[in-house]
């Protein structure tokens, strides 16, 4: 092979592995990011899966100040995730009502909910002017239950 | 001799000019096709981390409101990232027909942005007949449905 072939050789080689020492890195990093995104997606399944939420009782106690009325919800965590209680939502008659105060075991400062304890959530009752029919309780995680005793 | 130094010369200095385009297009090339990767791994990684999940009560009232006309969706973002609530940013579709941005509006309910947690309330300008219908929300790849009867 002539001079000129063998520099021009070298040239290229050098670029191929300017390259390559440009893409590994991020080939790297993606495959990286990839696969916590995915361990995450199956943790969440797997919580998903350990959730089991009952909801045992829901009392509500009509006043004839309807303003005064109070509607009191109590969840057993069955499963065995642990819950947010901020992100546990409840629906009343399919609508979206606001939680005043929570209690985990009678602690009302605990943001946690874990399996075997109870959740006893008070609800705003300034929309309700009557017995609701339906309470719906969902978990951070997409999992629910219902009850139509109340 | 001089002239056969000269054009040897010259065929070495077309070589090395070549190769150096040669390896200047493809650095550039490669330098695009990372930054691309990157985006992507970044883009992939937010989609398997979005969930969401629709949580009204299809049974209830609170779903179709045949007064006003308007299909109400209770979506809790179940997933690890933060979501923007702009109609804008994910597609609606009702009974399999694209519903545009300017007829529906979205509020959380319980937090300024849609963390993982909260409850996005997406109202919908739609009136339908009666029968069973069925309401589809797409964010970031992740589908929500909802099935319901009016």
């Amino acid at each position: 092979m002539g001079f000129s072939t063998s520099a021009a050789a070298a040239v290229v080689f050098l670029g191929a592995l300017l390259c390559a020492s440009t893409l590994y890195p991020v080939y790297d990093t993606s495959t990286e990011r990839f696969a916590a995104a995915e361990d995450a997606n199956e943790e969440r399944a797997l919580e998903r899966q350990n959730t089991d939420l009952t909801l045992v009782d829901a009392t509500y106690t009509p006043e004839t100040n309807v303003s005064a009325a109070s509607l009191r919800v109590t969840v057993v965590n069955e499963g065995t995730t642990t819950l947010s209680v901020d992100g546990t939502s409840l629906l009343v008659d399919g609508e979206y009502v606001r939680v005043e105060s929570t209690t985990v075991d009678g602690d009302g400062a605990r943001t946690t909910w874990a399996g075997g304890e109870r959740l006893v959530v008070t609800l705003d009752t300034a929309a309700l002017d009557e017995r609701p029919d339906r309470i719906v309780v969902v978990a951070e995680n997409g999992v629910t239950d219902a009850t139509e005793e109340v | 001799m001089a002239s056969v130094s000269v054009s040897h010369l010259v065929l070495f200095i077309a070589a090395l000019l070549v190769a150096v385009s040669v390896t200047g297009a493809m650095t550039g090339s490669v330098a695009d096709i990372s930054e691309s990767l990157e985006e992507q791994s970044l883009d992939t990684s937010q989609r398997i981390d979005t969930d969401v999940t629709v949580i009204s009560d299809p049974g209830s009232d609170a779903v179709y409101d045949d007064g006003n006309g308007t299909v109400t969706v209770l979506v809790k973002n179940t997933g690890r990232n933060t979501l923007s609530a702009d109609p804008e940013r994910y597609d609606v579709l009702l009974d399999g027909r694209y519903v545009p941005a300017n007829r529906t509006s979205a509020t959380v309910l319980d937090g300024e942005r849609w963390e993982p947690g909260n409850v996005l309330r997406l109202e919908i300008d739609a009136s339908l007949a009666s029968g069973e219908h069925r309401a589809v929300v797409i964010v970031n790849g992740d589908e929500a449905t909802l099935r319901f009867a009016t």
